[in-house]
């Protein structure tokens, strides 16, 4: 015993529970993901966006340890998802993005099995099934045979069996694809609901969904990063780039409203169309940051009604529009 | 263990709740007694379980067997299932595992139905007992569980190649129609020593020494060594499935 190790062996407490190193995945020769960098904080909900095909379910399923990188490194817990599978694994519940389920078994069968599978203790595996049913509002479907249920409340099985093991990190595979409004609705609320005890990582090609559940929205093009930050910021950094719009409905004559308009200092553009009521929409595109009040001030000194005046928020459509289909700076 | 018994029994309910699952009962039931019992019976031949064994080597394990594994991995991959059971923290050979002992016990309940006749040839065969040599048959039992452990290896095997279940019904029967009797026929073909290699390889061969009446080590290993194999190959596949 020559070499003397440390007095006390702290364990490392890993400071993201979700750590994603220079990423890489490919099939055959085509990269479906390439250098991903990102980590995930405990307790965080983040939402991965990108068109279809660009590499979130890859992500995902190498985060679920399903797949295997080509190369680069992901953990969660400290776990490496290739040497560390087994108690990665243990610590993640996933919902695919096809809902696969075992169809001829009944929910809290199906649910049991799935806890036994994960490792849950016999003592535990009654209220385990019992506390997932309910919070998935399933308690009154919990004998009936899976393949019988409607699609939305398929999709809460799946979100069933992700917790019944009661994991640190939900991954959720486009959680609302396929469903109708009343139950996409439904399973946003659910995910929301989750979050708060749950980190959760989820993909979307559907923004408002993102924008609605998300802290966080990473958003991924071609297999690549090309963005990183909470909704609000990303409209904001988009709309800075692109100069502040204006939607106004005034009441008056067309070609006056537009000349009056145009003539203000800053204005860069307008459009003028009906807005019905014998009113028009007029979108204001200025060079300046907020001209709300000098245009509110100009219509009315005009003499024209102003009915409706708003600044243009861009949606996060807006902002993974033109992210995606310009080449990052 | 805990968990490829998990999966094992998931496996054989669904097979009791599945069209393929009955079909194979009723045929199996309906072939071992009618042509393997009634017609020997009817026709005054001396009352043995030939038939009904003769039965299931020729047909159930060969043809039925691939009906019990086809779905075992190829409906999983098609259905998506596979991405449940593979990110639990399951280990890919208790995977591999579990889907063997839910045919293999598939199976062994099929093979239990035959016991009937066993019970039957007993209580009314003139002499009873004496006449009956239980001996030959409880080697020729344990030839059968051996036999069928390694064709449902085989056909969980086969069905991790696809995810067609027609395709995997077919991979499984060509490899058990030519791991039981290749073997043979190129024995017949062949001149030594290479006759003697084919021989020894062939299921048929290796499984007469328990419809003799003899458990022998070497086909005993033969028959475990061919369910070894292909639950390791299955084992390697789901692993590799994850690099491609």
């Amino acid at each position: 015993m020559s070499s003397r190790g440390p007095l006390l062996k702290l364990p490392t407490i890993p400071l993201a529970l979700i750590e994603v190193q220079g990423l890489t995945r490919f099939y055959a020769d085509r990269p479906a993901i390439q250098d991903l960098t990102f980590s995930v904080p405990r307790g965080q909900v983040l939402g991965f966006l990108g068109p279809n095909g660009a590499g979130k379910s890859t992500t995902m399923r190498i985060l679920t340890g399903y797949l295997g990188p080509s190369s680069g490194t992901a953990s969660v817990a400290g776990f490496d998802l290739v040497d560390q599978s087994l108690e990665a694994r243990r610590r993640i519940g996933y919902l695919p993005e096809t809902t696969p389920l075992y169809k001829e078994m009944r929910v809290a069968s199906f649910l049991d099995m799935m806890c036994r599978l994960r490792g849950v203790p016999a003592s535990k595996r009654r209220a385990r099934v019992d506390e997932s049913v309910e919070v998935c509002g399933l308690t009154d479907r919990r004998h009936e045979v899976i393949g019988r249920l409607s699609r939305g409340l398929r999709q809460r099985v799946g979100l069933a069996q992700a917790i019944v093991h009661d994991p640190e990190v939900l991954i959720l595979d486009e959680p609302t694809a396929g469903l109708d409004p009343a139950q996409t609705r439904e399973t946003r609320e659910l995910i929301t609901a989750l979050g708060r005890e749950h980190t959760v990582v989820l993909s979307s090609h559907i923004l408002p969904e993102v924008s609605a559940t998300c802290e966080r929205v990473l958003i991924i093009n071609q297999g690549r990063l090309v963005a990183d930050d909470t909704p609000a910021n990303l409209a904001r950094a988009v709309a800075g780039a692109q100069g502040a719009e204006i939607e106004m409905v005034v009441q008056g004559d067309r070609g006056e409203i537009e000349r009056r308009v145009g003539a203000l200092p800053g204005v860069e553009m307008v459009t003028v169309n009906p807005a019905g009521d014998g009113g028009w929409r007029v979108i204001v595109k200025a060079s300046k940051a907020d001209m709300r009040d000098e245009l509110a001030r100009a219509v009315v000194q005009a003499g024209f009604g102003l009915r409706e005046l708003q600044a243009r928020t861009l949606s996060l459509e807006d902002v993974f529009m033109h992210l995606t289909t310009e080449e990052p700076a | 263990m805990i968990r490829a018994v998990t999966i094992a029994r998931r496996d054989l309910m669904a097979l009791f709740v599945s069209p393929a699952g009955w079909a194979v009962a009723a045929l199996f039931v309906l072939l071992t007694s009618a042509f393997g019992f009634v017609v020997p019976v009817l026709a005054g031949q001396a009352a043995t379980m030939d038939g009904v064994f003769a039965i299931i080597t020729s047909f159930l394990l060969p043809v039925l067997v691939p009906v019990l594994t086809m779905r075992s991995f190829a409906e999983e991959r098609s259905d998506g299932t596979l991405e449940l059971l593979l990110t639990s923290p399951v280990r890919d050979w208790e995977v591999a595992g579990g889907k063997w002992l839910g045919a293999l016990a598939f199976y062994i309940l099929l093979l239990g139905t035959t016991l009937l006749y066993v019970v039957l040839l007993a209580v009314y065969v003139p002499g009873h007992l004496g006449s009956l040599d239980l001996g030959l048959i409880a080697a020729t039992y344990v030839g059968l569980l051996l036999a069928g452990g390694a064709a449902t290896a085989i056909g969980v095997f086969a069905s991790g190649l696809t995810q067609n279940q027609i395709v995997s019904f077919f991979l499984a029967l060509a490899i058990l129609l030519l791991t039981w009797y290749a073997g043979t026929v190129l024995g017949f073909f062949t001149a030594p020593p290479a006759n003697a290699v084919f021989q020894y390889a062939g299921g048929s061969n290796r499984f007469q020494s328990f419809s003799l009446g003899q458990v022998t080590l070497k086909d005993t290993v033969y028959f475990l060594s061919l369910a070894i194999a292909a639950l390791f190959l299955t084992t390697r596949l789901l692993d590799s499935r994850r690099w491609r």
